[in-house]
Parts: C-alpha cells; structure tokens; sequence
C-alpha cells in the first residue's frame, strides 16, 4: 500500500467513523492541557500527530511536557528547529495511537 | 486581526436562480432587494482608500445581479483583485467574466455528492451543472476553488467529493459546516441540524489528511479547535476590521452577513469612516472566544453572529 492508498483509506475511515467520548475527552484534554502552544493536529499513519511550538533551542525543551499528554501511546516524537522565519523557535511533533 | 487581508464582502442582490434549504441568507427567486451600482461604487472607492483591496461577490447568486459586469469592470478601475463564489448553474456567465479578465478567481459551492447536492439546492442537475462550471473554466486557464457546506450526511462523502473536485484544477476548497442561520434556521429540517463538537473536530483533522493527498490544493476548514483560540489576537483597539460586509440592502457590517445591525459601520452612498473595531464589536468577540475556547471543535464565527444579537 502506497502512501496515497493509506491516506485514501485514513480520509474515508475518518469521514465516517465516529470519535467515541473517550477519544474526544482525551483530544480535548491533551488540547487544553497542552503546556506549548498547539500549532496543529493532523492523522496520520501511526495515529495522531500534535505539533507543539516551544521558544528557544533544543536545551529548552523538556521532554515530560509532552509525554504526560495520554491521548495514546506514543509512537514517536521529533523536535526539529522552525527554521530561517522563525530560528529562536523549535517545534515539538508527538505521534501517538488515536 | 480577524485577517489580515483587507476584504470586502459584496452581496449585492439576494436574488438566487435556486432556493437552497441551509441558505443563510434566505435567498431565492422572490427577493428582488439589489444594490444599486453607484451607490456601492462610491462606498468602494472610500474603502480603497482605507486599504481594502480584495471584493468578494456572492449573494444571492451573483451571475444572475443585472449590473453584474458593469459593477466589476468598475471595481477593477477602481483597482480591487474580485473573486466571486457561485453556484455553477450559469457556466456562459463565468466563463464572460473570466474571458473579460473581471473576476480573478471563482469558487463554486457545494453541497455533497449528487444526491445530496440537489436535494439541498431544491434542482435536478445541478451538481452535474456546477461540475460542468469547474470543467469549463479551468479548460480556460482560471483559477478556481470550491465552497464545501458540510453536513452530517456531507461529511461522510467528503473523501469522495474531494476527488473528484480535485481533477477539475481546483486550487483551493474550504470546509464551511453548516450554520442555524437563515434558512437552515427557520426550516427547522434535522439534516441541516449543525455538526457536533466530534464532527466538528473530525472535519478539521480530515481537512489536514486531504492537505497530504493533495499538496497542490489549499484546504481551509471553518471549523477550529477551541484550545487555538486562546493564543490568537483576534482583534483590537484601532485595528482595522476586516472581512467587512456589504449587504443587498446597503448596510455596511464587520465580519460575517447576519451580524447585528447595532454593530453597524455605515450604509453604501454616505460618507464612511474607517472600519475600527468599537468597544461593543471588541466585547462580544471576547466573550464569544471565551466560550469557543472551552469546547473541542467550534464554529467561532457562526458562534460571533450569533452573539451579537
């Protein structure tokens, strides 16, 4: 299956299912309890990716700030800088089963 | 700012070909209120002056406002960009429009997949039609978009829709969940009854999967996570406020068609100070946010009409 395939089947899953409580309950908590701002929320294959942007370089970061969100377990998380727009800015992507 | 593009919205005629079941304008065969031209073109020229560049038509549908060329052929001497949102069923229309380089991008909406689409604008053929407007003005080179309302029965045939609108050359299709306003209000018809949070929350992180599937469209969603609205400076002292509207009746309103008129900015034909945003305007958008930003998935600006009344 091919990455157009697996976002087909994501899309149609997505537009049809719905969310149950406890999976809407935990988007919103992981939202509102976020401690870096939520720069988006986006499915991906592995479940739910969060984006977190977090001011300063990479010493700024403090991994507990996101692996206390229990939206599901984590799959992955990468922190890469912002980039030229932004350089004193990190952002923080947590991958987790949804 | 509420964004930071300087937008008129032009409703010029809430005269409509089609009277579809959620308008939110209640727009139909019946209404005949119309703007008249020189009175909107001397409240245009006072708005370019104050840093609006862009109109955006709709209405009503606006291939069928009799001054509809004259009215752009005189934006565009006065120097705005016009974009204009229809329904499709007059393709000849748009595709003169585009051809005599008046209207610089068109949106066509959209109501689900056939079925759905027809039952909801009350015609047969019209999503074969409005299909048909998409087809002939990207064979022409025009860029082009599509306005999707959502449903609950829409939302399951979105994958769907998306495809399909994407072989037309589609450059842009936003998410636009339907609003109790209107039509949608007074019909008082479940299947325009308004998306829950879930929904809601579903549509956005659908609308980010169909960004991957297709890089080269722009997806927007009208629909936003409440916890985004905390961090965002929606609007305040001394800016200027934009998207502002112009109704069929000359009224000049901030933000959305169906705001209060007690917020109003002016009527077309008079004098018009620039667009700051008041104490009042300021106050509701606040509380409105407040409320917004303790649930999942909102429709902030559906919510914003709603409270300034």
């Amino acid at each position: 299956m091919d990455d157009t395939q697996v976002f087909a089947a994501l899309a149609k899953n997505l537009a049809r299912r719905n969310l149950s409580e406890g999976q809407l309950s935990s988007l919103s908590e992981a939202l509102k309890n976020a401690k870096h701002s939520v720069i988006g929320a986006d499915i991906c294959t592995h479940g739910i990716c969060l984006d977190f942007g977090v001011d300063g370089g990479f010493e700024s970061i403090n991994l507990t700030d996101f692996t206390d969100i229990s939206i599901g377990d984590i799959h992955n998380i990468e922190i890469f800088p912002e980039g030229i727009i932004l350089p004193d800015r990190m952002r923080v992507r947590v991958t987790q089963k949804f | 700012m509420l964004t930071n593009s300087k937008i008129v919205h032009v409703h010029p005629t809430r005269l409509c070909n089609f009277e579809c079941k959620h308008c939110y304008s209640s727009s139909g065969l019946q209404s005949k209120n119309s703007l008249e031209l020189s009175k909107l073109l001397y409240t245009t020229a006072q708005l370019y002056e104050y840093g609006y560049r862009q109109i955006s038509l709709s209405g009503g549908e606006p291939s069928v406002y009799p001054d509809l060329f004259e009215m752009c052929a005189n934006l565009i001497e006065q120097k705005f960009a016009i974009s204009l949102i229809s329904n499709g069923w007059k393709p000849n229309v748009l595709e003169k429009l585009h051809d005599g380089k008046l209207v610089g991008f068109t949106a066509i909406s959209f109501d689900g997949l056939e079925h759905n689409h027809d039952n909801i604008r009350q015609r047969s053929g019209s999503f074969c039609r409005a299909i048909e407007s998409l087809q002939r003005l990207s064979s022409l080179g025009a860029r082009t978009g599509a306005v999707l309302s959502v449903t609950n029965s829409s939302l399951e045939e979105l994958p769907e829709l998306v495809e399909l609108l994407a072989t037309t050359g589609v450059k842009k299709i936003q998410f636009h969940p339907i609003a109790q306003i209107g039509r949608a209000k007074t019909s008082r018809n479940s299947e325009l009854n308004e998306l829950s949070e879930e929904a809601l929350a579903r549509l956005i992180l659908l609308s980010g999967v169909f960004s991957k599937m297709w890089p080269k469209i722009d997806f927007h969603c009208d629909a936003i996570f409440g916890s985004r609205l905390i961090k965002e400076k929606l609007i305040g002292a001394n800016d200027t406020i934009s998207p502002i509207v112009v109704t069929e009746q000359g009224e000049i309103l901030p933000i959305a068609y169906g705001m209060n008129k007690k917020l109003g900015l002016g009527k077309v034909g008079f004098k018009l100070e620039k667009p700051i945003a008041s104490d009042a305007l300021m106050r509701i958008v606040e509380l409105t946010k407040r409320d917004c930003s303790e649930r999942v998935a909102t429709t902030f600006f559906s919510e914003l009409v709603r409270n300034s009344h």
